[in-house]
């Protein structure tokens, strides 16, 4: 679906450093939730998550840079928000996830779970989704989250997160399928969520 | 919507993976606080105050104005105006290098020098000179000759010098310069073709004409005093034919007279 050239988010971004207050309404009415949503589910605190939510827009508000021509604004946006979630992280000391003893290859074999339909009719709770996420590891959470709020492409993900794109393509593999099987299966969901 | 992602499993519908995604967005209902929002949307709008491109230096101001947002479009503007500027420039210079100098600063172009004088003015000044050249025939062609745009410097230089030394009366001076009879005559021919010319025209000028050479009556009654005492009586005689035709009025032989008498 193509928009008009004046709509699109670059076009926004230009329109508000040229003085038009109103572009940017537009434009964060357009990313305002998604980048909260991918905040919090990477970060499961809402308090931070909301701090680092504001922080990337007054970062970008005070920046007087533009946008690269080659970069979409929403894969920017996304990168700024991330990094400083990780500076968050770094500053408190806080290990990210397990994703250094993580072994991806031992989620390789096919998951025997059954269908999408059978899967969703299990798992209607919010809580027990965010209990799955969050026993992902933080990188192959970040890929779903990146594809579930932001909407990207397997290789803006690449470039957002600077790791190389087959590396991306496994990790939200593993990540669909442990969902999955996470959701199938409600007293293991519990059982990690507890 | 975006496209499946291919999991690599070809046996798997792709649809799945997009049910799991859009379940999980179904089921995402955080949002921005209210007061989150409106501390952003007032520092968008507090950012735009502060750094008003009006507050800015003015090499600052241009070089965002060519560089910043929309910098296509107002190079062209830029380059359309410097063009403008150039052409316009340009035909102010070449018309104001065309114009004529003016009167007072130098020689006149030949076109100017060209542009016929009027007439009632300029043929009796012009004939009066001619008759004072008359007395000084070192330079008959001058006389007879056409004007020419080219010779109009020299021929006016020519005429101040005939002035001087007609009103000077180097009479002597004149005779041994020009003692030749053939050079007389030739003299006497001009200016006699000269007055038929001269007379067929308007009387105004012709009266105009005898008022400025009235006074040279009595240096050509001299002159022809030389005549006679040098033998050119032939040059005499054209001479005071000439002058009778001139002074009607006058009587010549009677002034002849009184000269002879008056000079030793």
């Amino acid at each position: 679906m193509n928009r008009p050239l004046l709509d699109t988010d670059a076009a926004l971004l230009r329109r508000y450093r040229g003085g038009d207050a109103g572009a940017f309404t537009l434009l964060y009415e357009r990313h305002r939730l998604g980048l909260l949503r991918f905040l919090l589910g990477l970060c499961g605190d809402p308090a931070l998550a909301e701090e680092v939510f504001q922080e990337t827009w007054l970062s970008l508000i005070r920046s007087q840079s533009e946008q690269r021509e080659a970069v979409l604004f929403k894969t920017w946006l996304y990168q700024i928000g991330r990094n400083r979630l990780i500076d968050h992280w770094r500053k408190s000391g806080r290990r990210q996830g397990q994703q250094d003893e993580y072994d991806e290859q031992q989620h390789g074999a096919l998951d025997p779970a059954p269908g999408p339909e059978q899967q969703l009719s299990l798992s209607r709770d919010q809580q027990r989704l965010q209990a799955a996420l969050e026993d992902l590891p933080v990188e192959q959470r970040e890929v779903f989250l990146l594809r579930a709020h932001a909407d990207l492409e397997l290789q803006e993900i690449a470039e957002l997160t600077a790791t190389p794109m087959e590396t991306v393509k496994s990790r939200l593999r593993y990540a669909l399928q442990k969902l999955r099987r996470l959701l199938a299966d409600p007293a293991k969901a519990e059982e990690l969520s507890a | 919507m975006k496209k499946p992602f291919n999991t690599g499993h070809t046996d798997q519908p792709l649809a799945d993976e997009q049910a799991l995604l859009e379940h999980y967005r179904q089921h995402s209902l955080a949002q921005p606080s209210p007061a989150t929002d409106a501390l952003i949307l007032a520092a968008a709008a507090a950012e735009l105050t502060r750094a008003r491109p009006a507050a800015l230096p003015w090499p600052q101001r241009l070089h965002s104005w060519l560089f910043g947002p929309g910098h296509r479009v107002r190079w062209s503007v830029a380059f359309a105006s410097l063009a403008s500027i150039g052409l316009g420039l340009g035909l102010s210079l070449r018309t104001w290098q065309e114009l004529p100098p003016a009167y007072d600063l130098g020689e006149p172009l030949p076109a100017m020098s060209a542009a016929p004088a009027s007439a009632p003015l300029a043929e009796p000044m012009n004939e009066a000179k001619e008759l004072k050249k008359s007395v000084a025939p070192a330079k008959p062609a001058a006389v007879a000759a056409p004007p020419s745009p080219v010779v109009a410097q020299d021929k006016a230089s020519s005429y101040s010098k005939a002035e001087s030394a007609a009103e000077s009366a180097p009479v002597l001076g004149e005779l041994k310069a020009n003692s030749s009879a053939v050079a007389k005559k030739r003299a006497a021919d001009a200016v006699e073709a000269h007055l038929a010319d001269s007379a067929a025209k308007a009387d105004n000028s012709a009266e105009l004409a005898k008022a400025k050479a009235a006074p040279t009556l009595e240096q050509q009654l001299r002159v022809l005093l030389q005549l006679q005492r040098s033998g050119a009586t032939q040059a005499a005689a054209a001479e005071l034919e000439r002058l009778q035709l001139l002074y009607p009025e006058h009587d010549l032989a009677s002034e002849l007279a009184k000269l002879r008498a008056g000079q030793p």
